[in-house]
């Protein structure tokens, strides 16, 4: 037997949310460290990302939340002297920061060893070229591709490849679609405009394996060489969508037999070639026929895929990973689920799971919907189903609560040609234009050659489309129980047939047990379906408990507005609840979330969050109570149905959340208490503040009173948040406390509530207020030190402040200061505009912790991706309302000794009041321009604000847009990027910055 | 798809509804489940499964048809059972149904596997039909009751010895046909091994004949305890001095044969994720197994063999290595794929037979 040889260990973790990289790290950090602390190990994290369970300090024993780059990891080491460092929590990051520690034999000197995968398999895989030296090696395929100076080259390597090819511009930090080629004639006619937008004027050439089916193998494999294979996941949009973007079905159901077999062996092959220890998943290309595959990419580190695979077959892989880690065989590892397999126990899957992908477009107002390459979904839902239709249908309505069914009623109103267009287009709703095309008798093999979508899947959802105009035709009790296994709605059941269902079947639930049910398991979690058993009832019969069961429903997939710091809210929730004597049940459907880990709550159920779902779990488990805020809007709106069902809802309900959304009602009890507020129709551009309250109905305790440094205007995520404040008065303070207390009295909140202020003209008005709003949550958490979601928890149970003995009031600030920094996903959503206002845009944030406010800042900047430079030009290109500012911002910059551009106005503007600026031409003006400077690297950061008004200046997009892929700072505000300049002048040497524990 | 009414019937009387599949009538057999995903063609053409009605826990089946290159062999299973048949039938080769057609097998396909499986793990081993009538329900229920798996070794093997030539032939190898599917012998085919398949009655006296380099018992289905003169037999393969390897029904009834014990395990072991340790090395191998019977690890004599693998998930024997004569057994099925985990069970069996 293996034993533990570590006493402490440093995990990295993968910092802010952006798109393509969500909860799935802190939920693979999170089963990491519980696996390392199994083994009495000290833990120590390090991540940026406050919205994370993995620094929490009941997780970590030791948590910073720094800038995650090798020199803030090389201080920590250096303070803690870790035993060891575990990267592939940290993704992409993560395994970056590793390659920086390996270098010059830091980590060896300093006695720490790098856990989790070794330095040459992070190097063998590390850009493409690297990985196809690596298969070469290996004797798999790979996706053949050059870097070529001209067309005539790029012309007899295609042909040496074989048609299609894709082109692009080699070595350009412009981000371009490439072009695909049919023929020799593509390659002629798109070579120039690829080799002039390249830097070494060459193209870079590839085999277009777009129309191919994409499949995933997952091996797990330890230090001994043993490995298995958890599952397969294969992709409904061929390659040429983004996996990210794609529909996905595990296990993989349109492989022969023979050709599981060769990309499970590839994948095994690969893992050991590559020495794997831990997770190895494997992606492929392979065409309809089987007759080739191809690798795509070799993916050491935990991940998206590996959170997913997780979560559908049960077979947890950060926690074995972890434990591989530590020098473990694979049937060392019990497995949790049954209590009698181990993590050698390949899992035996006895249903089809179906994830989804969600985007946010709807935040932005000029993002093109078509979905390539790229990712651009901010998150995912998970539904399992004895069948494919079941599991899809339920992934729908899991990824958004108001989207019943595959079936939209807003495709029924297009015409055929619209149908058609939509179908060979491949935009987020496309799979919804599929299936109305089904609907309407278009022909499968058609649809099957504009979408590269397997026969397979069509023919499945000709089977719902079937059931679908069968119902129009005619209800009756077989095919209302076959509409309900295929995963129909009582709600779009009634709505089709026009008539009232009179005798509902509920659903029951199977379970996910890693074995197909071929052992009696110990700790399984369940999903709906319509089998004769319920086998949730029957978990429950044989395990019963005295205790109180407390349902809490969390907010499902992860958008822009519905973000982490839920998942995180709800997590710390159901612990507080069960150190409470309560038994939690929960019900969500976020694969990547920490709560959708089985070892969270007591009972889970992965499952949509409808209200006909809500009630199936309710009428099944029968529980005391329900914690609806951390959920959002959709599930407080659960809360009539719930007291319906006998359930007690604690916290916030509807109609508290309801009476708080709606300005007109929220104004009206404003005016009642004598409180001011911002009137609806007045836009006041003043200071921005901001409380979270703990309120049990008469007493309050104010963890601290934030500020944002962007005007009142600004989304307050997408803010930069301060605490303590910095220009707050004691008189703004109090009256913030003021009116908070008569509020939360008035509304005799129990538990948690968050109120926006506007500080305009040295007078306090209330803007909004929410009961479901947690967004600085977590930040607030992590800078007052309170545990303010288990305390809101307590009181929503209906403890109160004095039993808590938390005492009242407000706490005394703090002596460091907190900095929150919102952080955008802009570079991965095509079309759309580098500005914040109104509308919320940021994906995520990061923390900044100091000594002072401007090191704060700056870390918090530094922690966004910011790249710091001390020189270099400084282009101001502001809406008129910011003119006037504008100059003390100039002023700043140039003092460092930043030159300053402005266009003809601005310029002329600054130098009449003695800030020294050049004047630079507009686009349309000509070149040299304004877009010439980012071309030619003379600028270090652009600060661009536009007017407001739907009308943005389409110059300024482009500018803002080139900007960004370039890696150029863009500040979008003249107050952050004043904040920015000023502590750029206080801190003058950023090696000097200190990490410092939370 | 057909919409034709069938029923499984386990011998408690437990009723499943669900849709007939193939073959229409009724199939008799002890009904065992297995959590293989895939494979379904190669499964159902296995001997081991022969008596037997398989029912696959995964849900999702038929889903590209039946590969040719499994046509080839013969159904042994006595019934199939799926969730749902994926019928896409887009690929031009058999779909499921005619497939089990072809091959006279009755199938059903609608029913919730999950429960039955269940009803099988508890009570561990379950008579069963299908049928697609259930007039005369008394009867069925006697019939399923009066069911046994008898001359299953004597149902499956090959009638007359058959040879198969390797490419570059090394050594010569008799493989005892207890029921062993065909990718077996591809493990000793790749490796240069001749073979000559010959019933499973065939005595030492008849295999000198083929003068073999080694002998192999293969898997087979059934109750090793059933075939004392096949066992008797194998005393005599040990006499002959030649190493021996037998697999499945072969290592138990190798084991037999030095008077060791064979139990009816509570739960078998059938899938193609079974996890075995090998004890000297700590090497793992996932493994695919189909047996309800296997030998009792204290029955096993110090003096007479050493247990060399284990079964990760329940301390079960799953290799032995004799000490008085040159031979091995395993209780599951290697993968001839080189590779695998398993396959170098093929290639020390060469080895043993020397260059």
């Amino acid at each position: 037997m293996t034993e533990n040889k570590y006493s402490k260990i440093l995990v990295l973790g993968a910092g802010p949310v952006v798109i393509g990289s969500s909860s799935e790290y802190d939920y693979s950090a999170v089963s990491v460290c519980r696996a390392l602390k199994e083994e009495g190990i000290s833990v120590v994290s390090v991540n940026s990302n406050p919205d994370t369970i993995m620094t929490d300090k009941n997780v970590a024993d030791t948590v910073y939340i720094e800038p995650l780059n090798g020199e803030t990891v090389k201080k920590i080491i250096e303070k803690e002297l870790p035993d060891a460092v575990i990267g592939t929590t940290g993704g992409e990051t993560g395994l970056e920061i590793c390659l920086e520690l390996l270098q010059n034999g830091y980590l060896d000197e300093h006695g720490t060893k790098l856990l989790g995968v070794k330095p040459e398999t992070i190097k063998a895989i590390r850009n493409e070229q690297a990985l196809r030296d690596t298969l070469e090696n290996v004797g798999e395929p790979y996706v053949a591709a050059k870097v070529l100076p001209t067309d005539a080259e790029c012309v007899t390597f295609a042909n040496e490849i074989g048609f299609p090819v894709l082109i692009s511009p080699a070595f350009t930090p412009d981000f371009s679609e490439p072009i695909r080629c049919e023929n020799a004639d593509d390659i002629l006619s798109g070579f120039g405009s690829c080799a002039e937008r390249s830097l070494v004027n060459e193209v870079y050439v590839r085999k277009c394996v777009d129309d191919y089916k994409e499949v995933e193998f997952v091996a797990m494999r330890d230090s001994f060489g043993n490995c298995i294979s958890v599952s397969s996941a294969e992709n409904i949009d061929s390659v040429g969508i983004h996996s990210g973007d794609s529909i996905v079905v595990i296990p993989a159901q349109t492989l022969t037999d023979s050709e599981t077999v060769r990309l499970r062996r590839a994948a095994r092959k690969i893992a050991d070639y590559l020495n794997i220890e831990g997770s190895c998943n494997v992606r492929f290309a392979i065409n309809s026929d089987g007759s080739e595959y191809m690798v795509l990419a070799v993916e050491p580190q935990l991940n998206r895929t590996t959170a997913l695979v997780s979560k559908a077959t049960g077979y947890p892989i950060a926690q074995v990973s972890a434990k591989i880690a530590l020098g473990y065989k694979l049937y060392e590892i019990k497995n949790d689920i049954t209590g009698v397999t181990t993590a050698a126990n390949e899992p035996a899957i006895d249903y089809c799971a179906v994830k989804v992908p969600r985007w946010s477009f709807e935040n932005f107002d000029a993002a093109t919907r078509k979905l390539g390459g790229t990712m651009q979904a901010t998150g995912e839902a998970l539904a399992i189903g004895t069948s494919f239709e079941l599991a899809l249908m339920k992934a729908i309505r899991s990824m958004n609560p108001r989207t019943e069914s595959v079936s939209m009623p807003k495709m029924k109103q297009k015409t055929d040609d619209e149908i058609k267009e939509l179908v060979s287009g491949s935009d987020d709703e496309r799979i919804f234009a599929v299936y109305e095309a089904i609907r309407r008798g278009f022909d499968l093999t058609e649809i099957q050659s504009l979408t590269g979508i397997d026969n397979y899947y069509l023919t499945k959802l000709k089977n719902i489309a079937d059931t679908e105009t069968s119902l129009g035709n005619g209800f009756s009790g077989d095919l209302y129980f076959r509409a309900k296994t295929l995963g129909f709605l009582d709600s779009t059941i009634e709505k089709i047939t026009g008539e009232e269902i009179s005798a509902p079947i509920a659903a029951g639930y199977n379970t996910v047990d890693t074995c197909a049910a071929e052992f009696d398991v110990k700790k399984p979690y369940f999903y709906s379906s319509f089998d004769e058993d319920n086998e949730a009832a029957m978990f429950g019969k044989a395990h019963p408990t005295s205790k109180k069961k407390i349902l809490v429903v969390g907010s499902g997939p992860t958008s822009i507005g519905l973000g982490t710091d839920r998942d995180y809210a709800a997590v710390n929730c159901i612990n507080t609840l069960k150190d409470f004597g309560y038994s939690t049940i929960l019900l969500n459907n976020n694969p990547a979330a920490v709560s959708t880990d089985p070892g969270v709550a007591d009972t889970l159920y992965l499952d949509p969050i409808t209200d006909e779902d809500v009630r199936n779990v309710v009428l099944t488990e029968k529980p005391y109570g329900a914690v609806l805020p951390f959920g959002g809007g959709n599930a407080v709106r659960k809360s009539e149905m719930l007291r319906s069902l006998g359930v007690k809802v604690f916290g916030a309900d509807d109609e508290a959340h309801r009476r708080l959304k709606n300005k007109i009602e929220l104004f009206d009890i404003l005016d009642d208490l004598g409180i001011r507020h911002t009137n609806n129709r007045h836009v006041m551009i003043g200071k921005g503040a901001e409380v979270d309250v703990l309120s049990d109905g008469s007493d309050i305790l104010v963890p601290g009173i934030c500020e944002h440094i962007e005007k009142a205007c600004v989304n307050p995520g997408d803010t930069t948040t301060v605490f303590p404040s910095i220009t707050l008065s004691s008189a703004d303070k109090a009256k913030i406390y003021e009116y908070t207390e008569k509020l939360c009295k008035e509304l005799k909140i129990k538990g948690l509530i968050n109120i926006q202020f506007v500080i305009y003209d040295n007078e306090v008005y209330v803007s909004s207020a929410s009961v479901v709003a947690t967004r600085n949550v977590p930040f607030m958490t992590k800078a007052s030190g309170l545990p303010i979601v288990a305390i809101a928890t307590r009181l929503m149970l209906g403890e109160t402040l004095g039993d808590i003995g938390m005492g009242c009031g407000i706490l005394p600030e703090p002596a460091r200061h907190f900095v929150r920094v919102p952080v955008f996903s802009f570079e991965k959503l095509q079309g759309t505009d580098v500005q914040i206002g109104d509308t919320e845009k940021s994906t995520g944030e990061v923390m900044g912790i100091a000594d002072t406010f401007d090191e704060a800042l700056l870390k918090g900047l530094i922690a966004s991706g910011m790249r710091i430079k001390r020189t270099g030009g400084v282009l101001v290109s502001v809406a008129d309302t910011d003119k006037r500012d504008s100059v003390m911002l100039a002023g700043e910059f140039l003092k460092q000794g930043f030159k300053i551009y402005a266009t003809s106005n601005t310029a002329k503007l600054l130098n009449s009041n003695h800030v020294a600026a050049n004047s630079v031409r507009k686009i349309h003006e000509g070149e040299p321009n304004t877009m010439s400077l980012i071309k030619n690297n003379k600028l270090s950061y652009v600060v661009s604000t536009a007017e407001q008004g739907p009308k943005v200046n389409e110059d300024d997009i482009r500018i803002r847009r080139t900007a960004l892929l370039r890696r150029i700072p863009v500040l979008p505000s003249v107050d952050t990027a004043f904040a920015f300049a000023k502590c750029l002048e206080n801190n003058n040497i950023l090696e000097e910055i200190k990490v410092c524990k939370l | 798809m057909k919409n034709k009414k069938a029923y499984l019937v386990l011998a408690d009387g437990t009723i499943f509804n669900g849709i007939s599949m193939g073959k229409e009538g009724t199939a008799l057999g002890e009904v065992v489940f297995n959590t293989c995903t895939a494979s379904y063609g190669e499964l159902l053409s296995d001997p081991t499964y022969y008596g037997q009605i398989v029912a696959q826990t995964y849900p999702l089946v038929g889903n590209r048809g039946v590969e040719k290159r499994e046509n080839g062999s013969k159904i042994m299973a006595s019934g199939y059972v799926v969730r749902e048949w994926c019928d896409t039938g887009d690929l031009g080769e058999e779909t499921l149904d005619s497939y089990l057609k072809e091959c006279g097998i009755v199938g059903i396909c609608g029913i919730d596997t999950r429960r039955l499986t269940r009803a099988v793990r508890d009570k561990g081993y379950m008579k069963g039909a299908i049928t697609d009538n259930l007039n005369d329900f008394d009867v069925l229920i006697k019939n399923i009751k009066n069911y046994t798996i008898s001359g299953a070794v004597e149902a499956v093997t090959v009638k007359e010895p058959r040879k198969f030539t390797a490419e570059n032939p090394k050594h010569n190898v008799a493989v005892l046909d207890y029921g062993s599917p065909r990718r077996t012998l591809d493990g000793f085919l790749s490796r240069g091994c001749n073979l000559t398949v010959v019933p499973a009655d065939f005595t030492a006296e008849q295999l000198k004949e083929f003068s073999p380099d080694g002998i192999f018992l293969s898997d087979g289905p059934g109750d090793p305890d059933d075939n004392p003169k096949l066992i008797e037999n194998i005393k005599e393969f040990k006499k002959l001095g030649l190493p021996i390897f037998g697999i499945g029904l072969g290592h138990q009834m190798l084991a037999l044969s030095e008077d060791f014990k064979i139990e009816k395990m509570p739960q078998g072991h059938r899938g193609s994720n079974q996890p075995v340790v090998i004890k000297s090395t700590g090497k793992l191998m996932v493994t695919e197994q189909n047996h309800g019977y296997s030998v009792e690890v204290t029955s096993v004599g110090a003096d007479k063999a050493e247990i060399t693998m284990v079964n990760v998930n329940d301390g079960s024997c799953e290799g032995l290595e004799y000490k008085n004569f040159s031979g091995f057994g395993v209780q599951f099925t290697p993968d001839s794929d080189r590779d695998s985990s398993t396959s170098w069970i093929f290639d020390r069996f060469v080895d043993m037979m020397g260059e």
